[in-house]
């Protein structure tokens, strides 16, 4: 034989094993019930996780999925919001009137945010072309006001054409340094978390139809001591948060809203 | 002990250096033996094979043995005791970093610790492997240990010298790897 | 042709023949060249990798987009790492080995129908491993659990489980292949079905104890009137044997890992703690940095004698380092976790001082390495600055493995560019710059072609020699200093002294910049060489070999004497090869003729040292 022959069939033996493989690899990225790991948040994980043996309640992952960028612009410019969601434009205030809700949140640069929310970005918040922030329900970072012990969902779209940005939600304070991992653990806890989820996946449409925004959703109980009452929701990536990528969350008595 | 030696990549480097100086001298010997080349002269070298051998064996016994009282492993050192004891608890990306006996909470931002401490470190995971690496305010590493998820693994340092140390995770545990780090502050009082 | 004037003693003594192994088949040279092609091709692609993750750490993560996100590096890290040791040393060595046998030692490889087997099973492991890490797995080239199955917290994992279950086939598929190979070479070796001096030779002890003793050098140790019964295994087949026995044992709990690491990525338990399996990595992780050194080692020893035309002094000190290689090759896998405080203090000692032992090892072979050049007309061919190098690298590399050899200083050390500078002196200075000579000395015989241009093969062998010892001395400085390895960013504002590793993480970026640039002048010239015209007859090259007299074999017609009217005017023994050009298909020019043996070696009298 000779030695194209013998690569030739190598080549074809390879593409025959990959293309396969790499096609239900590529399916199970984009499979909701892709947990990744174990699904061990750490401090708090699942009862599903398989490294540490705990039942202690925590989060539920519902995993990465794919959103039409286009769907998702108009979703962030016009969607409906839900009725136990009462929007406070003047005062970027959300208050929830319910004990199961969904906080749909989107990432990006902010002057994506501004143009969305139709809001001027705070100076402070704005300190370069490159700060970022996320839009919920058409407003800027608002202060979301919760009631203790709600099931929470949230779902966080990455908008962004180049960095990567996550939801994280903790009870740990700003000011918030570059590196906050640590801090997270220290000064505060991390409640939960969406991975660090990549940018767009075709940057060069421009009429973004033909764009994907990747897409994590979890969910949480926020039965957190009564002690707690101030939470934050923000941008692990290194100098996000740092730079503004953040908001407030109000913990209050399910009685003072109704829910 | 790490922490009594007083000597630590230092010394290492120094000896790299000689002998990697040898090296290329002995490679340029070779070249230069090349052009005066003689049968007879290179039977003697062949014969002192032997020698050459015990030579270096006794070196590096003598260099194994010689570091027997400086193992990292708390259990070879049973006449010292430590006088604090520290718990280190990893997670995919950060410390928490505690007196004793707390553990995985009351977590130090910056763990003090007064000058001339013998600590004892006691670390476990609870996802993966990480590495505690002890570095000095101005690089050096001066201690590290693996730290395992189900098991508890130890080392103890003497804080002789106050200022800030870093911890640095050196065992690769994921993406956040890199930013994996705290401090601990030492001082006299 | 000039003789030398030194008397060999009665038992010693060297001819070098260049006479072609009937062994050495058309079938077999097919499989060697696909063989060392594949594993430099990988070697490229695992290159291309290193060179992003030098850019990451460079501070220039930017300019590689996406290509330069942390998640991406333990990607980059996992498929850099597994693609040299494994994806270029694995068929590097399958094809050195099947070279070795049938070149020095006359026989045809045992079962040469599975060395397309082990080729396609090989190829396919690592092309699903790289598979995996294109979806994002990324735990490490040396994957320690649990990683591979948690790759962040929470939902973050950068890989999916699936991932992680492609991998570990594609790593069972390449160990299968290492397990067949092993099977072949222990055929190759130790099968009585070759004629041959080493399985018929009266009056000598052909048995499967003895024939084991030589294969691994104990022979050395034995007393002579026991070792001179014995028929020597040619030193290059000894590196072989070594290295095949180390990963042989060592395969079996490492399948053990593979199984674990499949079942837990299909959602199941583990059946193992976290300790025993980082045991069961580096039992089967230490023999492996060893796979393609051993025989390469072996390849010293074979060619060293034919650029410095002498003979060793002693066989028996060629013989003498290679138990020490084997046995500690395996013991001191521990040393990897020195670092672990929970590992048995018994196994700790054990491989502290088996680390003293493999470095006794290599500091004898470089020695009488060495020796055999020292004052010798040395032949400062291509080959023999590759493999010079590759000795020096070996050398500083040991230093470094000394160093951290020793659980002091291990401490000082672990996971710091300590470790890297260690392996890349041993593994980039060391065996790819011996491959790359070894590559250079065969293939003219395996392809039955010249080598395009020599100008070329100085560039390549220039650059790359000055920028891997530039790039790992750098690493070694930088090791020194306690800059942490597999870091995608060692330098962060938290850590103030971090901005003093910038100049060191750039200055290794631009020499593995330079490594690569002179890969392109290898890459050309091999290119063209293949295309040329291959020369008339199949076995027209014949490569140089030592032929060693005295208690190790000897093949018609080198047995003959110099001074026997039979020989050729030249002073070489006539050429097998009749008029039609072929070797004699009886074998006979592979078996020892009779000839008056000597009263003490039971070989003929004494001859006098000749090259050709």
């Amino acid at each position: 034989m000779r030695d194209r022959k013998a690569f030739g069939i190598l080549a074809i033996i390879v593409v025959l094993l990959t293309v396969p493989l790499g096609y239900y690899l590529e399916t199970i990225l984009s499979n909701p019930n892709n947990q990744g790991g174990a699904g061990c948040l750490g401090q708090l994980p699942t009862v599903s996780c398989n490294l540490i043996n705990l039942t202690v309640p925590g989060p539920e992952y519902n995993g990465t999925s794919q959103l039409n960028l286009l769907i998702a612009n108009n979703t962030a410019m016009n969607g409906k919001i839900p009725s136990y969601a009462q929007v406070f434009k003047q005062n970027d205030t959300i208050i929830f009137h319910s004990m199961n809700l969904t906080i749909l949140a989107f990432g990006n640069a902010n002057a994506w945010v501004s143009n969305v929310t139709n809001t001027t970005i705070p100076a402070y918040d704005n300190i370069s072309q490159f700060s970022n922030g996320y839009a919920i329900y058409q407003l800027y970072q608002p202060t979301l006001v919760i009631p203790r012990g709600a099931t929470v969902n949230i779902t966080f779209v990455n908008m962004d054409y180049g960095d990567h940005h996550n939801f994280v939600l903790s009870t740990f304070p700003p000011p918030f340094p570059m590196y906050i991992m640590q801090n997270m653990n220290t000064a505060g806890e991390m409640v939960a978390m969406t991975p660090l989820l990549p940018p767009v996946d075709n940057t060069s449409d421009t009429a973004l139809s033909n764009a994907n925004a990747s897409v994590f959703s979890y969910t949480v109980k926020l039965d957190l001591p009564p002690s707690v009452t101030r939470m934050w929701y923000l941008c692990m990536f290194p100098t996000h948060a740092m730079s503004g990528m953040y908001g407030n969350i109000t913990l209050v008595d399910p009685s003072s809203v109704g829910a | 002990m790490p922490g009594d030696v007083g000597f630590g990549s230092e010394f290492l480097a120094i000896v790299f250096i000689a002998i990697s100086l040898g090296v290329i001298g002995m490679l340029a010997a070779l070249v230069w033996s090349n052009k005066h080349a003689s049968e007879d002269k290179w039977m003697g070298m062949a014969k002192r094979e032997g020698w050459y051998t015990i030579i270096f064996l006794i070196v590096v016994i003598v260099f194994a043995t010689s570091t027997l009282g400086l193992l990292p492993y708390p259990y070879a050192h049973q006449n010292i005791h430590p006088t604090m004891v520290v718990n280190v608890r990893a997670q995919q990306f950060q410390w928490c970093i505690a007196y004793a006996p707390n553990w995985g909470t009351d977590c130090e931002a910056i763990m003090k610790i007064p000058t001339g401490n013998v600590v004892l470190f006691n670390t476990s995971s609870i996802d993966v492997n990480h590495g505690f690496g002890l570095y000095t305010s101005t690089g050096n590493l001066v201690d590290q240990v693996q730290v395992m998820p189900g098991f508890y693994d130890t080392i103890i340092y003497n804080f002789s010298q106050p200022g800030l140390y870093y911890i640095r995770c050196l065992e690769f545990c994921g993406y956040g790897h890199f930013g994996m780090v705290s401090e601990i502050n030492v001082t006299s009082s | 042709m000039a003789t030398s004037q030194i008397e060999v003693k009665p038992e010693e003594g060297q001819r070098i023949v260049q006479i072609p192994s009937a062994a050495l088949t058309p079938y077999t040279k097919a499989w060697v060249r696909r063989f060392l092609f594949l594993s430099f091709f990988d070697f490229m692609i695992a290159g291309t990798f290193a060179l992003l993750m030098r850019t990451d750490q460079a501070s220039a993560a930017q300019i590689l987009g996406e290509l330069g996100s942390p998640g991406v590096f333990g990607q980059l890290e996992t498929a850099h790492g597994i693609g040299m040791f494994v994806g270029w040393q694995f068929p590097f060595t399958y094809g050195l080995c099947t070279y070795i046998f049938p070149k020095y030692m006359k026989r045809t490889i045992w079962s040469e129908r599975l060395l397309p087997i082990i080729f396609y099973l090989f190829a396919s492991g690592i092309s699903l491993v790289w598979l995996a890490c294109l979806f994002g797995f990324g735990p490490g080239w040396y994957f320690l659990f649990p990683l591979p199955f948690a790759g962040g917290p929470g939902g973050s994992s950068p890989w999916p489980l699936g991932s992680s279950i492609v991998f570990f086939a594609g790593m069972m598929l390449v160990n299968i292949s290492l397990v067949i190979f092993c099977i072949n070479i222990f055929g190759t070796a130790f099968s009585n079905k070759y004629n041959d001096v080493f399985n018929n030779s009266p009056g000598k002890n052909n048995s499967i104890s003895a024939k084991l003793a030589t294969a691994m050098g104990f022979d050395a140790y034995l007393p002579s009137r026991i070792r001179n019964r014995i028929v020597a295994y040619p030193v290059a087949t000894i590196g072989a044997v070594v290295t095949c026995v180390d990963m042989f044992v060592t395969v079996w709990p490492f399948f053990a890992l593979l199984l674990d690491g499949s079942w837990e990525s299909a959602g199941f338990g583990s059946f193992m703690n976290n300790l025993v399996s980082k045991n069961f990595l580096w039992l089967n992780h230490h023999p492996i940095v060893y796979f393609a050194f051993f025989p390469l080692v072996g390849m010293y020893y074979t060619l060293i004698p034919i650029f410095a035309k002498r003979a060793f002094e002693s066989s028996r000190w060629v013989r003498a380092p290679w138990p020490l290689l084997l046995i500690p090759g395996v013991g001191v896998y521990s040393h990897h976790i020195f670092m672990d405080t929970v590992q048995p203090f018994a196994l700790q000692m054990m491989s502290q001082y088996m680390t003293m032992i493999i470095a006794l090892g290599s500091g004898i072979s470089v020695f009488t390495l060495m020796g055999l050049a020292w004052r010798s007309k040395y032949n400062w061919n291509l080959t023999a600055r590759w493999i010079i190098g590759a000795i020096m690298g070996w050398i500083l590399g040991g230093i470094i493995g000394t160093e951290l050899g020793d659980p002091a200083y291990n401490t000082y050390g672990h996971n710091t560019y300590m470790v890297l500078a260690h392996f890349h002196y041993n593994a980039l200075c060391g065996i790819v710059l011996a491959g790359f000579g070894v590559l250079c000395w065969i293939f003219p015989e395996i392809t039955n072609r010249k080598w395009y241009s020599s100008k070329l093969s100085e560039i390549h062998f220039w650059g790359t020699v000055a920028f891997a010892f530039a790039m790992v001395t750098d690493f070694a400085v930088m090791g020194y200093l306690g800059v942490p390895r597999k870091e995608w960013s060692p330098v962060i504002p938290q850590l103030p002294f971090t901005t003093g590793y910038s100049p060191y993480l750039l200055m290794a970026s631009l020499f593995a910049y330079g490594i690569a640039i002179s890969q392109i002048a290898f890459i050309i010239n091999i290119i063209m060489s293949l295309r040329s015209k291959p020369l008339g007859r199949a076995d027209e090259i014949v490569m140089p070999t030592p032929e060693f007299v005295g208690y190790e074999p000897r093949y018609a017609p080198v047995a003959l004497a110099i001074d026997s009217p039979s020989n050729t005017s030249n002073g070489n023994p006539p050429d097998p090869r009749g008029a039609s050009g072929e070797l004699p298909s009886d074998g006979s020019a592979n078996r020892a003729n009779d000839v008056p043996s000597h009263p003490r070696t039971g070989f003929s009298s004494p001859q006098k040292f000749e090259t050709i």
